[in-house]
Order: C-alpha cells, then sequence, then structure tokens
C-alpha cells in the first residue's frame, strides 16, 4: 500500500518535472529537431544519465533525469513519425537557428553525423535506422535545394 | 505417377526454390545506408549495434516504412540519383524488419514446442492451430520480403500490417499456453503487445 502510493506520488513527480521542463524550457526552443538536439545534449555520453541543475534543484537528480528521459523519447516518437517533408522543415529550422553558414553546416553534419547520437537508449533499431535514414536524406534534399556544391 | 501428382510435386518444388531463392537474397551484397550516399557502402551501424533488442517495433515505424509519403516527396524534390539510393536505403530498412519478426517469431515457437513437448495438458486441435499461424506468418514474411526484393515497400503497408496481426495472433495463440514460453521471450518479439 505505501509503495503503491510511494510509486504514485513519484510518477505525479515526474510528470510534474516534465510538465515544467516543457514550460520551461522546451516551449522557449523552435522546432522539435532543435528540441531533440538539445534534450540528447543533456545526456552523458559514457554514463546515458541526462542531467539539467534548473530540474534537478526544483525536484531531484532522479526525478529530473527521468523528465528529461521522457521528453527526449516523446520529441524523437515525433520526429520518427513525422513526413521526410516535415523532417526537412524541421531540419532546415534547425539550422537556421545555428545562425552558421549554411555550407558548413551541411559539411559538418554529413561528415560528422552528430544526429546519430542523438537517439534515445533502447529505441527499437528499425526506428532509429528510419530516423538516421531520413535526416541523411532531408539533409541532402535541403544541399540540393540550397544549390550548394557536393564536397565529396 | 498421375498428372495431379506431378503438379503438386511441381508446386512444392517452385515453393522450396522460392524459399532458397529467398534465403539467399537475406544476405545483402552490399549495405546501401544513406550514408553510403556520402561514404561509400557501409553497413547500417544502428542495426549492427542492435542485437538482442527487446522492444517492439513501433506501429507508426512500420506504417512510415511502408507508406508512400515520403517516396513522393523525394520523387518531387531531388535527383534520380537520390531517389534511387533512397528507394535502396528504405528496402533495406524494410527488409531488415520482415527478416527481424521471422527470426523471432521462430525462435517463440522453436522454445514453446520444447517447452510443450513434454507437457501433459499437451492439446493437439489448440498446437495444430498455432501451427497454422505461425506456417501463414511465416508465409506473409516471405511474400513481403519478395515483394519488398521486386518492387520496393512504398504500396505495401496493408501486407506488412497483415505481418503484424498474424504476428499477434499466434502471440495470444502461445501465451495461452500458461508458462509455455518465459514474459521476456513473448516481449522481446512483441507478440503480446495489441498495438
Amino acid at each position: 500500500m505505501a509503495a503503491t502510493m510511494f510509486n504514485a506520488l513519484r510518477l505525479s513527480t515526474v510528470e510534474e518535472a516534465y510538465a515544467d521542463l516543457r514550460h520551461r524550457t522546451l516551449s522557449k526552443i523552435q522546432g522539435n529537431f532543435a528540441r531533440l538536439i538539445y534534450l540528447a545534449s543533456t545526456r552523458d555520453y559514457n554514463s546515458a544519465r541526462y542531467f539539467h541543475s534548473g530540474l534537478a534543484d526544483r525536484f531531484s537528480p532522479e526525478i529530473a533525469a527521468k523528465a528529461l528521459e521522457l521528453a527526449h523519447r516523446e520529441v524523437f516518437r515525433e520526429l520518427v513519425s513525422a513526413s521526410l517533408e516535415n523532417l526537412a522543415h524541421e531540419l532546415e529550422l534547425y539550422m537556421r537557428s545555428t545562425r552558421e553558414n549554411p555550407a558548413d553546416f551541411f559539411r559538418a553534419w554529413q561528415a560528422v553525423e552528430p544526429f546519430r547520437v542523438v537517439v534515445p537508449v533502447d529505441t527499437h533499431p528499425t526506428s532509429a535506422a528510419l530516423f538516421i535514414s531520413n535526416v541523411s536524406f532531408a539533409l541532402e534534399v535541403l544541399r540540393s535545394n540550397l544549390k550548394l556544391p557536393q564536397d565529396h | 505417377m498421375s498428372e495431379a501428382t506431378a503438379i503438386v510435386a511441381l508446386v512444392f518444388l517452385a515453393l522450396g526454390l522460392l524459399c532458397a531463392l529467398l534465403v539467399l537474397w537475406r544476405q545483402p551484397g552490399a549495405a546501401n545506408s544513406a550514408a553510403a550516399i556520402h561514404h561509400g557502402p557501409a553497413a547500417p551501424r544502428v542495426f549492427s549495434s542492435a542485437a538482442g533488442h527487446s522492444r517492439e517495433c513501433p506501429t507508426e515505424t512500420i506504417e512510415h516504412i511502408f507508406g508512400s509519403q515520403d517516396l513522393d516527396f523525394i520523387r518531387c524534390k531531388s535527383s534520380q540519383r537520390l531517389r534511387r539510393a533512397f528507394e535502396r536505403d528504405r528496402r533495406q530498412i524494410a527488409l531488415h524488419w520482415v527478416w527481424g519478426v521471422f527470426d523471432e517469431t521462430q525462435q517463440i515457437m522453436s522454445h514453446h514446442f520444447r517447452s510443450v513437448r513434454s507437457s501433459p495438458d499437451l492439446s493437439i486441435s489448440l498446437e495444430a492451430k498455432l501451427v497454422a499461424e505461425f506456417l501463414l506468418h511465416q508465409s506473409l514474411c516471405l511474400a513481403l520480403a519478395a515483394a519488398l526484393r521486386l518492387a520496393g515497400p512504398d504500396n505495401l503497408a496493408r501486407l506488412a500490417a497483415a505481418v503484424g496481426n498474424v504476428r499477434r495472433q499466434v502471440g495470444a495463440a502461445v501465451e495461452s499456453f500458461p508458462g509455455a514460453v518465459p514474459e521476456d521471450l513473448t516481449k522481446s518479439s512483441g507478440l503480446q503487445s495489441n498495438s
């Protein structure tokens, strides 16, 4: 009984933290692709643990990590479901938000492929493959539409 | 040998040859991931690193892979070279999924047969129904793989959905045998989900 109450309390706290994250942080980031990059950047490369200092102060590091993971999965799911056209639009939005020179952006993204490390842990391999493939093709379409020269 | 027997024998021979061809087809000559456009042929890294994965592929992912919306967009917006690369890539992803569910279901059935072999509650009619559903599932997978090889994944959404539906039926049948298959094994193939 006590354990069930504790679990319910924890769940509601994670939901509160998730709502807080959406309201205070994610709503200020334009576009799902930018949100995905942001959320993936809160995950440690070595431990795959999420950390957000503000959220951890308001709730706890564990609750904050759960909320970040939840948000990461949700944004990723939306992007995997998005059509290639919408994904290309999201990617273009993100590229413009970086204020990077488009030619440099495409060169870096096609060489380093940073989108490979933004996939949430335990994503089904087919979903991950679809996402990576779609981002690669969206990049190529955007690049060709912007009439940028091919590097390779 | 009568004419009818010869026809049946030929049909079985043709089916055998078809299965052999499909098994040979499973060995991809070259992985055609999107990365190949820029870096040359390379195996999709997400596949090789994800062995032993234990979650069901979301239905929306399957619908997306087998839909035609993205291909229409690529046809309008890009070159022939990119369109061909896109078609190859989607075919690879779709085939990987098909062979994945084919193998997982086979694994479930092998485990189930090992478990129920010595069971005193063995029901021949239930087992026969399960075998029929299993064979239907595997046949659908083979048909889907053949169609993918010949035509690509777009417009095959209904066949892919049929594979998913039969998987769920096999899953429900396997689960009706208490303790026949460990929970984690049915989860790994996604057989118990009704999504």
